[in-house]
């Protein structure tokens, strides 16, 4: 398996005179689903149009596969995009929709009818070909836009928050298909997104981006585990970000074994905290008040102040008599869990 | 004054305008029907003798001809030129949107006597022939009203991602125009075409004070037979009448059909 199927080298970006890309650099693994994560206004969609070939004015190199693609148009570069809106042609069937790219590259019609059929069957829609794109549910017509990407067997599926437009409960249950998908047909996709626990989810690497910069690139486990900078530790999760007086202030002198740096950012997981402390592990106690809390299902979520007046937050199962809010309680929290922002060390 | 009574005023208000504006039209047709119909109510009998004469009167037909032709060429130049950038700057640049509605309305505001002032003065050195130059003004004048149907056709779908979705799927923008953009905007084509044309085919300002006896359309000839043939000039009316009513009839259809509320469909599981 090469190393760098998708390479990104040194891009930049300017829309009507701003700078909106600087200078970025990433590689994305073929066979592999990379989610493209940030918050809105951080450039995702702007380098996602750049490599599918929608805005050719970009400085740097872009390598598919060890071809230089830049300067190609977008109809000539082999890859798919699936849009935020779908893009359904509205004149067109379903059918004719998924076959649009097989007919521009004239291939036979028994050929193309056997094709679009295959997707159409592997999306779930079969029985839906002759309808037309108005006729058809959200999350249906996205499974059309992502089925007429994938029919075209392209080098690299590109898809722009294609979940965003629908409800909850079909964006959960279409993220896993087209996770499905991709792993099925071995289908390099890219996945822009601004849903953290969808990126989550589904990705094999996950990018985050913010200022139209790459913050970080890594497994799911590792972006969320070992946030690489201040950015990431406020972007990821619902962290308890301390600065390290504030962790010496809990009482923790050392993280893993090293000594609490005060000029350092720290993080402790509001899962992570105990209600009883460990037999085998270092731990820390934590003495205060439970301020607020609430029921999510599994979980229960507690506001925490400490003795000292840091607010924190907690995440228990859901498995025990939920914490008194009336007196103090004391937490424990081991001390080797506890991440310094910017450290490599897992 | 109680709601009925005001009603019952409006009401009367409302046949009363109905019956001026409707009167001499009706009249002008029973006329173009009519015998003769001098110092009576009613005319003395009913032919379709006038009606014989002007369409075998081939005064009649070449205005037709001219008319249908600079109808018919104003609206191919006004489509090549307009559904293009309207397109672009619907899908590219809608900030130029705001500019191109400030010029759409400049035809309003310049009279026809000056525009063909200005026209002849800068063209008149030229060896362009003033028919061109008559069919490139009415195209422009007809701006407003192409510029406003076409525009409406691009509101309510995503187009951008349209054609750019096309072309990610390997085809050449020309085609991706033609196969997406077009068949879904379809509509509001039509819609800009008829009113370009009826307004072309129409034209009498322009044509008369920039071609005139040259070049007589059917509006310049309707004038002409006004001063010398009553009973022929109202024939003439009632065919122009019936062929506006026509167009109006089809542009209501369109509209109708076309920007009924969209009926969206009942999510419904699939598996």
């Amino acid at each position: 398996m090469p190393e760098a199927f998708l390479q990104i080298e040194d891009l930049g970006i300017n829309l009507s005179g701003n700078s909106i890309i600087n200078q970025m650099n990433f590689t994305i693994k073929k066979n592999t689903l990379t989610t493209f994560l940030g918050p809105s206004g951080s450039g995702k969609t702007t380098v996602l149009r750049a490599i599918a070939g929608l805005n050719t004015q970009v400085a740097g190199a872009i390598r598919l596969d060890g071809e230089e693609i830049h300067a190609l148009p977008a109809n000539q570069r082999n890859i798919g995009m699936v849009f935020q809106s779908y893009a359904l042609f509205p004149n067109m069937t379903i059918f004719d929709n998924v076959a649009y790219g097989l007919r521009v590259q004239k291939k036979p019609a028994a050929e193309i009818e056997q094709a679009v059929m295959e997707m159409l069957e592997t999306v779930s829609l079969a029985k839906k070909k002759d309808a037309y794109p108005d006729q058809l549910s959200g999350g249906q017509k996205q499974r059309v836009a992502i089925a007429r990407a994938m029919v075209l067997q392209p080098k690299l599926l590109l898809l722009d928050e294609p979940l965003s437009a629908l409800d909850a409960k079909i964006r959960v249950k279409l993220r896993e298909q087209i996770r499905k998908y991709q792993q099925k047909l071995g289908i390099t996709m890219l996945f822009v997104t601004h849903d953290q626990a969808e990126a989550m989810a589904i990705s094999d690497d996950i990018i985050v981006m913010n200022d139209g910069q790459v913050q970080q690139q890594g497994s799911p486990m590792d972006i969320y585990a070992n946030p690489a900078n201040l950015f990431m530790a406020q972007f990821i999760g619902n962290h308890n970000l301390l600065t390290g007086a504030e962790l010496r202030q809990l009482g923790f002198q050392s993280a893993r074994g090293t000594a609490v740096d005060d000029t350092a950012h720290y993080i402790i997981r509001p899962e992570l905290f105990c209600p009883t402390a460990s037999t085998t592990e270092k731990s820390c106690p934590i003495t205060g008040k439970i301020t607020s809390r609430a029921v999510l299902g599994d979980r229960i979520q507690y506001r925490f102040k400490s003795v000292a007046g840091l607010k924190l937050k907690v995440e228990l199962l859901n498995q025990e008599e939920p914490l008194p809010m009336d007196r103090d309680v004391t937490l424990y929290v081991q001390e080797r869990t506890i991440q310094k922002v910017g450290a490599t060390n897992a | 004054m109680t709601p009925k009574t005001s009603r019952r005023v409006a009401q009367a208000i409302i046949t009363f305008l109905f019956i001026y504006l409707a009167t001499p039209i009706v009249v002008t047709i029973i006329y173009s029907f009519s015998t003769t119909w001098v110092k009576s109510i009613v005319p003395s009998g009913l032919t379709l003798k006038w009606y014989g004469q002007l369409v075998t009167n081939p005064e009649f037909t070449t205005a037709l001809v001219r008319s249908l032709g600079l109808g018919l060429l104003t609206t191919v130049i006004a489509m090549i030129c307009f559904l293009p950038v309207v397109f672009y700057a619907n899908v590219y640049s809608p900030s130029v949107k705001s500019h191109l509605r400030f010029i759409t309305v400049l035809p309003f505001t310049i009279p026809g006597i000056i525009l063909v002032t200005g026209l002849i003065q800068l063209y008149a050195n030229l060896p362009i022939p003033k028919i061109l130059i008559l069919v490139l003004a009415i195209s422009l004048l007809s701006l407003p009203m192409t510029y406003q149907a076409l525009d409406n056709a691009f509101i309510g779908r995503d187009f951008r991602a349209m054609f750019e979705q096309a072309l990610v799927l390997g085809d050449k923008p020309f085609t991706a125009f033609v196969k997406i953009i077009i068949p879904n905007i379809r509509a509001g084509i039509l819609v800009a075409m008829l009113l370009t044309f009826t307004s072309a085919f129409g034209e009498y300002v322009l044509t008369n004070l920039l071609l005139g006896g040259n070049f007589e359309t059917l509006k310049i000839y309707m004038f002409r037979l006004m001063q010398s043939n009553g009973q022929a000039s109202s024939v003439l009316t009632t065919i122009y009448f019936l062929f506006l009513a026509l167009i109006s009839l089809i542009l209501i259809i369109i509209m109708q059909r076309y920007s009924a509320p969209h009926k969206s469909p009942k999510e419904v599981p699939d598996h």
